[in-house]
């Protein structure tokens, strides 16, 4: 009796632990997540502030405009053209992996009534719940 | 001077949102690719009924529910855990030496293929794991590429191998399933 007891708590002390390690690692990464951002915004931030009452954004536009050579438009534009692509094909792939999910999920069931699922919605992304 | 900072500052924000949104987005989803492709191939193997290996098999079902796992929370996992999965393993007094029940559970399996072929998923899971980590994390990938493909080379000359050797076992395996159905058949009186 003792000594189940005692493998219980051996269990419910390594899931603890195994849970806390999971949260300080979620925090960590969330604060290096959020953090980048912030730190750009901040130099954005100086940036403009040293600029104020010297120069307007139209000017400044303008400058950057000016400023940029016709190769460095071209990567510029490229880049624009292979981000938009890029977004394109995953909402493609999204699309078509809900349409054949379905079909193989009722090809599976039909082999294995207690088939189990990993909750992925159609699409392969996560349940709201689970994205917290 | 306070043009060029502006720009690195706009850069500096794509090349963030092209990380967080584009790329990280891109591994994870091709991680899970690859944790369904492993499932696919165990639920082909199930579907064999090769010596009683069926959807019921208890190593079936601990690697479907591990893999499922997997893929259901692939996103939270990063590089922090893999290190503090690393220390525990190493220093937690309950976890040192410790196999979890999917080990234990196909290291029970009796058939050596079949056996042979299940740690075969496990192990690709857990690689599929890794790259991911590594893939992700821009520490492990600026510190990580030369010697990553120095082990990638030696990994994948050592899995192919063992692709191989595990691909001539079953095909001689089927050369004596072959040869007994043909006996079988030779047998049936006329």
């Amino acid at each position: 009796m003792s000594r189940k007891k005692g493998t219980a708590e051996l269990e419910h002390s390594t899931q603890k632990f195994i849970a806390l390690t999971d949260l300080i690692a979620r925090l960590g990464h969330t604060a290096m997540r959020c953090a980048t951002p912030c730190i750009i915004a901040y130099f954005f931030y100086k940036s403009v502030e040293a600029m104020s009452g010297k120069t307007t954004v139209a000017n400044l536009v303008m400058d950057w405009a000016s400023s940029i050579k016709l190769n460095q438009w071209a990567a510029w534009v490229l880049a624009t053209v292979a981000g938009a692509w890029g977004v394109g094909e995953r909402r493609l792939r999204r699309r078509k992996t809900a349409e054949l999910s379905e079909r193989l999920k009722r090809f599976e069931t039909v082999f294995d009534r207690r088939r189990s699922s990993s909750t992925l919605n159609p699409s392969g992304q996560p349940q709201l719940e689970d994205r917290l | 001077m306070n043009t060029t900072m502006l720009e690195t500052c706009i850069v500096l924000l794509l090349t963030w949102l092209v990380w967080t949104y584009g790329w990280r987005r891109f591994a994870l989803d091709r991680h899970r690719q690859e944790l369904f492709s492993i499932r696919d191939r165990l639920f082909d193997l199930a579907l064999e009924n090769y010596r009683g290996f069926s959807f019921d098999h208890p190593a079936y079902q601990a690697m479907r529910t591990s893999i499922n796992g997997r893929l259901r929370f692939a996103h939270r996992f990063n590089s922090l855990h893999l290190v503090f999965a690393l220390l525990s393993s190493f220093f937690h007094p309950n976890l040192r030496g410790q196999k979890c029940d999917l080990e234990l559970k196909v290291e029970a399996v009796l058939d050596p293929y079949l056996r042979h072929q299940l740690e075969k998923f496990r192990i690709e899971t857990i690689f599929s794991l890794l790259k991911y980590v590594a893939w992700t994390s821009p520490f492990l990938m600026i510190t990580g590429v030369p010697f990553g493909c120095m082990l990638g080379g030696w990994l994948y000359t050592r899995l192919r191998s063992v692709a191989t050797q595990a691909t001539q076992r079953h095909d001689s395996w089927l050369l004596v399933v072959d040869a007994q159905a043909d006996l079988e058949v030779a047998a049936v009186p006329a």
